[in-house]
């Protein structure tokens, strides 16, 4: 009989602006089981995680691990008791080998030397017995990035951690190295060790857990042993009742070519490319949809053609101006309007107010300016009318922006780049942080900007979104074009080409790409 | 007249007083930076570096001096009552000098972790406030000491020199070597142990992930602000020490407290090196002999302001020169991308190129 | 309630408690260290108000400073943590006393605007330097600039010691620049020059550039965020050069106005000049913001001419002054740290509880003597007449209300 490891009731958790993140959450994890965590985007799973391991404090509720009630206050707490949360980026330090990292968590003596030899028989056994590619001497900063998690993994282990939260750790690998993943967990698993796996895809799950709960809106509505669950069955569970807001999207006019990408590719690090040669084409009143895996390339692609990121070869043209190698500055003087930041990293600046935060173009451009001073009260109208037009929930203007909730923020920041008049926008993840009005919203205004003639280079951020929005789209695998399509219905099935299994020939993509 | 010129030059460099001013300001710069070098490896620019110097400094200096006064009791010197006690005076002045100024700029150093690492001050910032504070209470010791009377305070005993009768005997190195200050041996050995310490334990691996990525100390549940603490109070003892190097050590009539900025140096040296230790003391090294050149070639130009800013325009060079071989290696690196996207190059063509390059 | 309380900006009172406990740190020090301890905090406290020359002169020592508070506020704000004001001050001084110095022909009118001028141009010299440095080449802003002050200083050095050193003076200074070129008195009675208007002058501007114009949105923003500031389209590097090229001039006009009336004789210096340290430290005080500089500064500056009566007074350490602006910013650091500044709270609460009871003490004391008092008047009156006076009944009743 497996002794219960972690055992969470009715947790609870409000975020400061009244927003319930958790509203009731209980998770039971049994020692040597691999628990699945299932939810959508936003139904709060990472701040769940966060929780068990003690990034966030819950506000109320009943946490024990191993039968005893603990309070972790904080990650590194939580550690020192055993839960360990591997981070979406790695939690290795690049310049020490397999082993010494693998030794970092490992008690010692302060100012004792390193005993080398037996170090590294000890770690090379550990190697061995869990089948692990890298050597002991291998450097942190040459492993792969699945090599580097499974290291991330042992390390836990050898540290002797009772519970391993990984969050959406699968979805930058591809099949292979998806399947190496598991059968490293299984074997980790198998020594007593709790793994709880975070993670929206649900054929995952059913493959790789014991048990598997569902988080719907911060609350978890059921667990059920995966041999007992039907793939189609979880995927029902999993949605909450957002389908009331329908967006319809009227078919698309498109105009003249506005983007043209030809060849594009740009490095990872010194060897890894994470383009290589893409190219696809953006016409006015089109809405492009760029598919793929997190980590396949998409991202860098909208960075490089805002001119965040340079890019090693290629051609970036913009109605037959080579945009490539501008600054972002150049870049958006050519009228590229980009949506393309995590609102809490770098799209708002917490310690400017909500107004200033909204119209860095209004600030900058001479007709805001009275005798040389900004204008004030003209540039309050303008921010109040699109608070207004936005529904960016605040007390006024001049408050802090970091004030403002996520969904806000990300209203904010919708509302600053739409209302640019845009040539070409790029947007990704436009309804990422948001609730479903807010998204309906939001997709709303997108197909206006459509129709009024702007070429959109759209990353979705979620299947409906995609099968409502797309005109088109790009599939990119690892770094390369995978297939693209033009006049998509938003029901075809992509898969294949996302994961890698299937690829559209070169005389089949050329033909689509350059018309 | 030229020639003469240059003789004298030349002259003054290769003299004893030359090097040995490059030994003695190379060690103290050299305990500077393996302090910064500490630092760094804690993830903390060590700005205040140059308060915790000073502040050693006066305290290592001053407490000598003022143990010594009362030692001696205000005797003149010559006297039997003098001659009676100015051996222990001098032990117990400068050990308790030493005691002092490790005191002194631990307890600063204490002052600035704590401050950085639980009131989240911004490190330039404190910094400079640390070391405005710390040139503050040098001054403040140094007007104390002017208006003291000889029974408070008199000219502190430096650090014993030990002399070696065999060394002695080799003509040139003899007069350098032969008695020298204890602080040379000590120096010596510094590196060596940091290098121990950073390389070679497990604290050492620590520290790497403090200066590296915090998120591996904190899987495993290591906490970084006690970490470095830690990793800070040992940068502290180092640049303690520098300290007591730069104000007990050498001449002690000659001792200002007015920083020249070696902290500065320090940070210079450690910095354009990228934080290896090598390159480091290799920096170190050229700045001391740069530094040194402005008190021999004093009989010789008499623009000793001119010699100094040599110095800092050294200093400014050798960062420049760092960055000017990062673009380049940039640069290589961009050629080499765009010959593999091309497929002219491959990663195994290039290691098997590298492999005839070492062989 | 709410609109007063927002008017008041936040931070306000744990300056005010930082100022508070540096007051306590100097007198701390004066009591320890100074054997004539009345006559030292006389001096040190009280002396620097207690004329109206004294007065000017305080103001007129915080111009300077308050130009250097000024163009590191807009430096810090755009978070390019450069000291080169220090620098851009020592050479900006420098120059304009060795122009003034061989101006001795020209006209008023030539010599003046050249001199601010120049001043303004050396310090925008140094100032772009490390910005220069950091912008091609990445070096670290921070230590190139201290590195560029050290060279400044050695520089300046040279330039006093081989060019316009007066040798019949004690210690190593230049000549005087003559009276005729230095700056108006624009308020005579306190001694204070145009260069203080200037001063203010240059407070308002700035805060009005940097919080109504554009190029202070920018600043602020990248200070901000540079990520976010890169990313909206504003050139982050080209403002960072122009911040620390406006924070230099500004330092560099400092410096002119300095030479030009306030410090006549360009002194040499060991290390970097007090005034441009305190004029640094001054702008961390109020967070740089513009507007607030002049009252650090002066308070600043309060501290600085305190110790220097003192010192003049008693032989004290100067250095007093130095310290407790150090002392000031540090302790307004720890304030910011919850624990701390809870702990300072409870002992504030505890002194305004003992000062009550004390004065609770008091009151009662004071009623007890009253009474005391009332009565042997009383019986005084009675003795002398037998019908007290009208008024005398009166004044009595407004005591009696005045107390209750």
């Amino acid at each position: 009989m497996p002794q219960e490891c972690l055992r969470i009731e009715h947790i609870c958790k409000a975020y400061s602006e009244g927003v319930v993140a958790i509203q009731d959450a209980c998770l039971v994890v049994q020692q040597g089981e691999i628990h699945g965590l299932l939810g959508e985007n936003g139904a709060g799973k990472s701040t769940f995680s966060k929780i068990i391991s003690g990034q966030i404090k819950p506000d109320s509720g009943l946490f024990e691990l191993m039968g005893k009630p603990v309070h972790p206050q904080s990650a590194t707490e939580a550690a020192q008791i055993g839960i360990v949360r591997l981070q979406k980026h790695s939690g290795l330090v690049p310049s020490l080998t397999v082993e010494e990292n693998i030794l970092l968590g490992h008690e010692k003596g302060f100012l004792r030397p390193l005993p080398r030899k037996q170090m590294r028989s000890e770690i090379a056994a550990l190697l061995k017995e869990f089948a692990m590619d890298p050597g002991p001497a291998d450097l942190a900063q040459h492993l792969t990035a699945e090599d580097a998690l499974e290291t991330e993994v042992l390390k836990a282990y050898y540290a002797g951690a009772h519970l391993i939260i990984l969050d959406e750790p699968a979805s930058y690998f591809s099949v292979a190295q998806t399947q190496e993943l598991f059968a490293l967990l299984r074997k980790v698993a198998a020594k007593g060790v709790a793994i709880l796996y975070v993670s929206n895809q649900v054929d995952e799950m059913l493959e790789l857990c014991d048990n598997i709960t569902v988080l719907v809106d911060g609350i978890t509505t059921k667990t059920v042993p995966a041999w007992a669950a039907a793939a189609q069955q979880m995927k029902h569970d999993m949605e909450h009742e957002g389908m009331a807001y329908q967006v319809s999207c009227p078919p698309a006019h498109l105009g003249d070519t506005v983007l043209k990408v030809r060849g594009l590719s740009t490095f990872r690090d010194k060897t890894h490319p994470v383009l290589n040669n893409v190219s696809f084409s953006i016409r006015s009143g089109e809405i492009l949809a760029l598919v793929g895996k997190p980590g396949s390339g998409i991202k860098e692609i909208c960075e490089v053609v805002a001119g965040l990121v340079p890019a090693v070869t290629g051609q970036v043209l913009l109605y037959d101006d080579d945009i490539l190698g501008e600054s972002v500055r150049g870049v958006r003087d050519f009228g590229v309007s980009f949506l393309i930041s995590n609102p809490q990293r770098t799209g708002v600046v917490p310690s400017l107010s909500i107004q200033e935060n909204l119209l860095p173009y209004q600030y900058t451009n001479p007709e805001y300016r009275n005798h040389g001073f900004l204008d004030k009260e003209k540039l309050k109208e303008e921010a109040d009318r699109l608070i207004k037009e936005y529904d960016i929930r605040c007390i006024s203007g001049q408050e802090n922006a970091g004030t403002l909730s996520t969904s806000s923020a990300q209203k904010l920041l919708a509302a600053r780049e739409f209302s640019n008049e845009p040539v070409l926008l790029v947007a990704y993840q436009p309804t990422a942080y948001t609730g479903d009005s807010a998204a309906a919203f939001l997709k709303k205004k997108l197909i206006e900007l459509r129709d009024e003639g702007t070429a959109i280079l759209l990353v979705p951020t979620d299947w409906r979104e995609f099968s409502t929005l797309a005109d088109s789209v790009v599939v990119l695998h690892q770094g390369s074009v995978a297939a693209c399509i033009h006049g998509v219905q938003g029901n075809e099935d992509l898969n294949p080409y996302i994961n890698g299994q299937a690829r559209m020939s070169n005389e089949e993509l050329e033909a689509v790409c350059f018309e | 007249m030229q020639t003469e010129m240059l003789q004298s030059v030349v002259g003054s460099i290769f003299s004893n007083q030359y090097l040995s001013s490059v030994i003695f300001i190379g060690i103290y710069l050299m305990l500077l930076s393996l302090g910064v070098l500490v630092g760094r490896r804690a993830g903390i620019f060590f700005l205040a570096v140059e308060g915790v110097m000073s502040v050693s400094a006066t305290a290592g200096y001053y407490f000598d001096g003022f143990l010594r006064a009362k030692l001696l009791g205000g005797a003149q010197e010559g006297s039997a009552a003098y001659e009676a006690v100015v051996g222990k005076a001098n032990t117990l002045g400068w050990l308790g000098g030493v005691f002092a100024g490790l005191l002194a700029g631990l307890l600063f150093t204490l002052l600035f972790c704590a401050l950085l690492l639980y009131s989240r001050a911004n490190e330039l910032i404190l910094g400079f406030a640390m070391n405005t504070l710390a040139f503050a209470i040098s001054g403040f010791a140094f007007n104390l000491a002017d208006r003291a009377d000889s029974t408070s305070f008199v000219l502190p005993a430096p650090l014993p020199a030990i002399s070696v009768p065999t060394i002695q005997e080799i003509p040139v190195l003899g007069g350098l070597f032969g008695t020298m200050s204890w602080s040379l041996p000590f120096a010596i050995a510094a590196p060596f142990v940091v290098f121990y310490l950073l390389n070679k334990t497990d604290f050492g691996l620590r520290m790497r992930a403090a200066q590296e990525n915090h998120a591996a100390l904190i899987d495993a549940g290591i906490s970084v602000e006690k970490l470095q603490l830690k990793g800070m109070m040992f940068a502290g003892v180092l640049a303690s020490l520098g300290g007591i190097v730069i104000a007990l050590a050498g001449q002690v009539k000659d001792f200002t407290i007015m920083p020249r900025g070696e902290g500065y140096l320090a940070l210079v040296a450690v910095w354009a090196s990228a934080g290896r230790m090598g390159k480091s003391m290799l920096a170190v090294l050229l700045l001391a002999l740069v530094s040194a050149l402005s008190p021999a070639l004093a009989g010789v130009f008499n623009q000793t302001p001119l010699l100094q800013a040599l110095l800092y325009v050294a200093a400014l060079g050798g960062m420049l020169l760092h960055s000017y071989n990062e673009r380049n290696r940039h640069r290589a690196r961009l050629r080499f991308q765009r010959l593999l996207l091309s497929g002219e190059e491959t990663v195994e063509k290039r290691r098997l190129r590298w492999h005839k390059k070492k062989k | 309630m709410n609109k007063i309380k927002r008017k008041v900006p936040p931070g306000v009172q744990s300056r005010l408690a930082a100022g508070f406990l540096t007051l306590l740190f100097c007198l701390l020090c004066v009591v320890i260290f100074e054997p004539q301890k009345g006559r030292a905090l006389y001096s040190f406290f009280i002396e620097p108000f207690s004329s109206a020359s004294q007065i000017g002169g305080l103001i007129s020592m915080a111009t300077p400073a308050i130009f250097i508070a000024l163009g590191v506020s807009l430096m810090f704000q755009c978070r390019k943590y450069s000291f080169a004001s220090i620098g851009a001050f020592m050479l900006s001084s420098a120059l304009v006393t060795m122009f003034l110095l061989r101006g001795n022909e020209k006209p008023n009118w030539y010599l003046i605007p050249v001199a601010l001028l120049i001043g303004i141009l050396a310090g925008a010299l140094v100032g772009m330097l490390p910005a220069l440095l950091s912008y091609k080449s990445k070096i670290h802003v921070a230590l190139s600039s201290l590195l560029v002050n050290y060279l400044v200083l050695q520089l300046t050095s040279y330039l006093l010691i081989s060019h316009m050193q007066d040798f019949s003076q004690g210690e190593i200074t230049s000549f005087q620049i003559p009276q005729r070129m230095w700056l108006a008195e624009f308020w005579p009675a306190l001694g204070l020059r145009w260069g203080t208007l200037l001063a203010i002058v240059a407070t308002i501007v700035l805060y009005l550039l940097l919080y109504r114009g554009k190029t202070g949105y920018g600043i602020r923003m990248v200070g901000a965020s540079e990520a976010t500031a890169n990313y909206v389209g504003l050139s982050a590097g080209a403002i960072a050069l122009v911040s620390q090229l406006m924070g230099g001039a500004l330092a560099g006009l400092g410096g002119a106005i300095e030479m030009m009336g306030i410090q006549p004789r360009y002194q040499w210096n060991e290390t970097f000049p007090f005034i441009t340290l305190v004029g640094i430290l001054a702008a961390v005080l109020v967070d740089y913001n513009p507007i607030w500089v002049p009252v650090s500064t002066l308070f600043l500056s309060y501290l600085w001419k305190g110790a220097q009566l003192l010192y003049a007074d008693t032989d004290f350490p100067v250095y007093l002054g130095l310290a407790a602006a150090a002392v000031m910013v540090l302790v307004l650091f720890a304030l910011r740290q919850v624990v701390v500044a809870d702990e300072l709270r409870r002992f504030g609460r505890w002194v305004i509880r003992v000062a009550k009871a004390i004065g609770r003490g008091l009151q009662r004391l004071w009623r007890k003597l009253r009474a005391s008092l009332q009565g042997a008047r009383a019986e005084a009156r009675e003795t002398a007449a037998k019908k007290p006076s009208h008024a005398a009944k009166k004044e009595e009743q407004q005591q009696d209300g005045g107390v209750q």
